[in-house]
């Protein structure tokens, strides 16, 4: 058979890292095939490069044999490329109809055909045997009817390869269903499909063919009949051994000195109780949208909680704004540094001092002195390969950046640091160099929570791990029993956990 | 790496080279342009502009706008003239000033905390807010007077608006106009405040990323709220120095203002998306705005044309500010 | 970021689109009867002698006082000449014995569009005669003649409309003559080869005709004065200030100013006295602050005439023609002018 779409030494670079180098991979119609890795194992990235989101730094992408040279993600789609997003792309306030023939409406001269489109967008809602009004307004039907509206759209445009970007995260077992019998209806057809999961259950009931992404490489390509979910599991984690790359040294771990019981915030997470101890790195383990992230901002001051109590050595807490947290010497280093932990426009003096300003001011006025020696400082210590100070932080690599942040909270004498995937999209050796401040930080009397999707960073550098699954703890680990089976069974959904 | 440095240093210093360009065309134009007295004329007229343009820096850094500067001017001009005829008919200057300076303080504390409570503790979208307070002012600007001019205000009135100190033979009316001082402390201030102080920090940080100041434990409302009231108090300071300027509270004046001080904001630098910004740089802005109106006062130009030039001046440095932003996000 | 500068160019866009909305709905129905209208401009006076005859058909001559049922809109209440002008019709109407509710005076906010919606009100609201200030000259005529084919007596006041085809009498300043009476004045307190100068505002026909009558004067009894003709303040007294600055820098010999209203004098004066220049001053419009003015030791050193309109004669004026037409079905004049006048300290003490 011939593939339908293929795939050819695709590589992709970005500034400081190389998110995926020389994938090939065939795909062929009425064949669903799996793309499953860990978080930033390239799976994303790859799918933006068939769909033209992005172009790809070397390598070529074949549809029906035909070299590919799309230069819009819209030029993909006339193609026959589709794509399915984690996110629903439907606009709520238009009608079932409406979305379905958007950017593309029946028309008479300058006039839209209306009629003509709510009777052929009825006909194929009928034909997909779905329950769904043509004329309804999207904000009034379910996440599963939208997702089914985004399918007709698919159909109605003939794609000849669909992509599915996590297309079950927000549906529930019953809708799961129905929404494979859609899939099923369109590999009958002879379309092309691609689909990105993160649960191992659904690769058994759906897909045909899986291919396994470990840190930008294809691992291997199997077909599912006579694979097993170990197997599989075995392949996304690797077997390299770990833990001398970061350097795993024992430390002096001392008494208590951050306690939280019983935490809540609406649907983001329940029941959240942990301790930390002094010199300790506490990893939180889990798949994206498990409530890591939520549970340290709220932490942090950064939101409210719904209830529960902190305990910050010994002593009951609350913080209302990161403003107090920061007092009691917390410092967060959040998930996307970019948009959340840095002043792009501004120096690293800046940067670094924001935090601290106020403490260090007299009369209301900045300290210039202290902010440079401060930086100057931390520049030295943490190593930030930049000729000045005043260097505008946009301009300085990704490993950089984050070590400007870090110097940041070192800057206002934090004694716990939360960090939130410190070191993702950063090169192998500004992680190892991370790791390293990190041991520091906590050999001096320090102590780390660390927030992070990575397997094998969580197994190299914490002391013990908490595990989360959607919005509760599901499990702790201590040093001894990390492993990466332990790790993926309390966090992923998988056949047995349901 | 020279050229790309020798690029950025035109393009940082454009306004510079701008203003003298103008200052040459407009000399030799007219040979009045650069008479002694034109040039204190010129420094008088650029006050108001000046001190507007100098809190509007604030807001325009933190992303936010205030179009309702005009009314303001109106507004306070009219309650420091009300004041005056009111209370003090008999004032000396030391009063004068006094109800002035005080009126422009709390008049913009007061205009400037209602602005700033609406955008930053009930998140109405700055330029909003600020249109319905154009209106709003305005009206209380009428309502207050009446609909006329305040009139009836004594001599000494006229300190902070219309005198002139140091009085020489070639200067029997005075050199140094008092607007021109009171203008230069303000900005000076606003300067300082905004470059030297952690207030000043927070509001570029504010201003380039909210998030990421509010997880450095800025509390960015409050930060907000400050700058909308600093502006007003800028604005409410012009208003008192027209006030003064005129010897009476004129409830029309100042109207479009806010289309000049913004233009003047944007011409020295400052990002209209925010983040960007210097007080100082805002002077060359309304330096320019000054200088053009002057000019073609000189030359006669009909005022139609006058509003056409202004208007593609100030198109013509938003699209530059535009196109910047663009180039940084590519 | 990028998010809320989207929103707030929505919010901004959404309300210019209502605006705009507004506008053109509200011109629709003014413009559609105005087919009709003669298109040119003519001046009106010389169409005068059509009068009465036109729209004596609609009108109920000898009517019941009871019946009477009067709109008027003044250009602005904002301005103290037009709060005159209201007094001065409010009074007419009391001297009538017209009750309160027979009556109701509104502004326009110097618009033609909202004119035209305030005339449409009225006629909804049963007005028999209607009477305004047309501060858009053409602007307006559209909406007069509307209302005029419904049936209702349109009368006008102050800002003389540029069709009068359908007005039943106009009543207002002769601002043409205002200007003359400027000139004359200019004349008066200069001597033979002085500079003299005239701050205009040429947005509005009034002080346009100001500015004309002054300047034709002065070509014709005086053309050894030097003119110097000063830019457009736009009403604003700060502008007009600097406009006097620059007069004063490029013509210092200026012996004295003409100004065609009362803020550009108040800007004037400032500027005059801190360039310690003894240029001398006219104003025009007759408000209090110009009285205060002269009457002041200092600032009447400088502010030492004004030509002065009668605002509230005109308001009583217009009231006078409404009811003469209303009880006898003619008027005395389809154009009647009330002159201004100069007076100086002297007679205001």
């Amino acid at each position: 058979m011939e593939p339908r779409l293929q795939v050819k030494n695709i590589s992709k670079v970005f500034p400081g890292v190389k998110a995926l180098s020389d994938i090939s991979i065939d795909f062929y119609p009425g064949e669903a095939h799996a793309l499953v890795g860990e978080n930033g194992a390239g799976k994303s990235t790859l799918i933006k490069i068939i769909a033209a989101v992005y172009t790809a730094t070397e390598g070529k992408v074949y549809l029906e044999g035909k070299e590919c040279s799309f230069s819009s993600p819209k030029e993909a789609l006339d193609a026959g490329i589709s794509v399915i997003q984690q996110e629903l792309s439907i606009a709520p306030d238009l009608t079932v109809a409406e979305n379905i023939y958007l950017g593309r409406e029946p028309h008479r001269g300058l006039r839209l055909d209306r009629k003509k489109m709510n009777a052929d967008t009825q006909n194929l809602l009928d034909d997909m045997d779905l329950h769904i009004n043509a004329t309804a307004y999207c904000r009034d039907l379910t996440a599963a009817e939208q997702q089914m509206v985004e399918i007709a759209k698919i159909v109605s445009r003939n794609s000849k390869v669909v992509v599915l970007d996590e297309p079950t995260s927000s549906l529930s077992e019953h809708e799961i269903n129905a929404l494979f019998l859609q899939i099923r209806k369109l590999k009958e057809k002879g379309v092309a499909l691609i689909y990105v999961t993160h649960r191992m259950k659904e690769l058994f009931e759906i897909c045909e063919r899986v291919t396994i992404f470990r840190d930008g490489c294809k691992v291997t390509e199997k077909m599912i009949e006579g694979s097993t979910e170990q197997s599989i599991v075995a392949d996304m984690i690797g077997r390299s051994d770990l833990k001398n790359y970061y350097n795993k040294h024992p430390h002096k771990i001392g008494g208590e000195v951050l306690r939280v019981e019983k935490l809540c915030q609406g649907k983001k997470f329940r029941n959240v109780s942990f301790t930390l101890k002094k010199g300790e790195i506490l990893g939180f383990y889990g798949l994206v949208g498990a409530g890591r992230t939520e549970v340290m901002e709220a932490i942090f001051g950064a939101t409210k909680l719904d209830s529960g109590k902190i305990f910050l050595n010994g002593e009951e807490i609350l913080f209302s704004k990161p403003q107090e947290a920061i007092q009691k010497k917390i410092g967060f280093v959040t998930e996307d540094r970019r948009r959340t932990g840095l002043l792009l426009e501004k120096a690293i003096t800046e940067n670094v001092g924001l935090p601290s300003l106020t403490a260090h001011a007299r009369h209301g006025l900045v300290n210039f002195k202290w902010e440079q020696e401060v930086t100057s400082e931390y520049k030295e210590k943490l190593s930030i390969k930049t000729p000045d100070i005043k260097t505008i932080v946009g301009t300085l690599s990704g490993g950089n950046q984050q070590k400007v942040i870090l110097g940041k909270w070192l800057a206002a004498n934090s004694e716990i640091l939360i960090l939130d995937e410190p070191t993702r999209g950063i090169d192998v050796n500004a992680k190892s160099e991370f790791y390293a401040l990190m041991y520091d930080f906590v050999e001096n009397g320090g102590s780390i929570i660390m927030v992070s999707s990575e397997m094998p960073e969580v197994i190299g550098i914490a002391d013990r791990v908490y595990i989360m699954r959607e919005g509760y703890i599901s499990g702790e680990l201590s040093d001894v029993e990390l492993s990466e089976q332990t790790l993926i069974q309390h966090a992923s959904i998988t056949s047995d956990a349901e | 790496m020279d050229k790309k440095k020798a690029n950025q240093f035109f393009q940082e210093n454009v306004v510079v080279v701008f203003l003298i360009a103008l200052c040459i065309f407009f000399g030799v134009a007219n040979k009045n342009f650069f008479s002694s007295i034109n040039i204190i004329n010129l420094t008088s007229q650029m006050c108001i502009n000046a001190l507007l343009a100098s809190g509007l820096t604030y807001v325009i850094i933190l992303g936010g706008i205030d179009i309702s500067v005009g009314s303001q001017i109106a507004l306070a001009g009219v309650a420091a003239a009300t004041i005056g005829v009111k209370f003090f008919p008999d004032m000396g200057y030391g009063t004068a000033l006094l109800v002035l300076i005080g009126t422009g303080l709390i008049m913009g504390l007061i205009t400037g905390l209602i602005i700033g409570f609406f955008i930053a503790y009930l998140n109405v979208v700055p330029m909003i807010c600020t249109l319905a307070m154009l209106s709003v002012l305005r009206g209380v600007a009428y309502i207050f007077t009446g609909g006329g001019p305040v009139t009836g205000l004594p001599t000494t009135f006229a300190c902070l608006g219309a005198k002139r100190l140091i009085v020489t033979e070639t200067f029997p009316n005075g050199m140094i106009p008092t607007n021109v001082i009171f203008t230069v402390i303000v900005v000076l201030l606003m300067h300082l405040l905004l470059t030297k102080t952690v207030y000043g920090r927070h509001v570029f940080a504010v201003g380039s990323n909210r998030t990421v100041a509010h997880l450095a434990g800025i509390n960015v409302k409050k930060v907000i709220l400050i700058a909308h009231t600093l502006c007003a108090i800028t604005a409410c300071m012009a208003g008192v120095v027209t006030c003064s300027k005129l010897q009476n509270g004129q409830p029309n004046t100042g109207e479009g203002y806010e289309m000049f001080a913004i233009a003047s904001t944007v011409l020295g630098g400052t990002s209209l998306a925010g983040g960007k910004g210097s007080v100082a740089r805002a002077m060359f802005g309304v330096a320019i705005i000054a200088v053009i109106n002057n000019g073609m006062n000189l030359l006669n130009i009909s005022a139609y044309w006058q509003k056409v030039v202004i208007g593609v001046i100030i198109l013509l440095a938003v699209a530059l500010d535009m196109a910047q932003q663009q180039k940084k996000k590519a | 970021m990028k998010k809320k500068i989207i929103s707030t160019l929505l919010a901004v866009t959404l309300v210019a689109a209502m605006l705009a909305g507004c506008g053109s709905a509200g011109q629709e129905q003014a413009s559609a009867p105005a087919e009709e209208a003669p298109a040119e401009e003519a001046p009106a006076e010389e169409e005068a002698p059509a009068e009465e005859e036109a729209p004596a058909e609609t009108a109920e001559a000898g009517g019941d006082l009871a019946d009477i049922q009067w709109g008027f809109i003044v250009g602005s209440f904002e301005h103290v000449f037009y709060q005159n002008v209201a007094a001065g019709i409010e009074a007419g109407c009391k001297e009538l014995g017209l009750d309160e509710s027979q009556y109701n005076i509104t502004d326009c906010n110097l618009e033609a569009e909202k004119a035209t919606n305030a005339i449409e009100n009225f006629t909804a609201n049963g007005c028999n005669s209607i009477a305004l200030a047309c501060n858009d000259a053409a602007g307006c005529v559209p909406g007069i003649d509307a209302a005029a084919a419904a049936g209702v007596n349109m009368f006008n006041f102050d800002s003389k409309a540029a069709d009068l085809t359908n007005v039943i009498s106009f009543v207002g300043t002769d601002n043409y003559q205002g200007g003359v009476i400027g000139a004359q004045e200019l004349i008066r307190l200069t001597e033979e080869g002085d500079t003299v100068a005239i701050i205009g505002n040429p947005e509005s026909v009034s002080t346009q005709d100001r500015e004309q009558g002054c300047l034709d004067t002065l070509e014709k009894e005086a053309p050894d004065r030097v003119v110097i003709h000063g830019n457009n303040y736009g009403g604003d007294a700060i502008k007009a200030q600097e406009i006097m600055e620059t007069i004063l820098i490029s013509n210092p010999e200026v012996k004295a100013v003409f100004t065609v209203g009362d803020p550009a004098a108040t800007g004037a004066l400032a500027a005059i006295k801190a360039a310690g220049s003894s240029c001398l001053i006219i104003g025009f419009d007759g408000n209090p602050e110009a009285k205060e003015a002269m009457l002041d030791a200092e600032n009447g050193k400088y502010w030492v005439s004004e030509v002065a309109q009668d605002p509230e004669n005109i308001g009583k004026g217009i009231v006078e023609q409404m009811y003469k037409y209303y009880t006898t079905g003619e008027v005395d004049d389809q154009i009647i002018m009330i002159n201004p006048y100069a007076f100086t300290a002297e007679d205001i003490k």
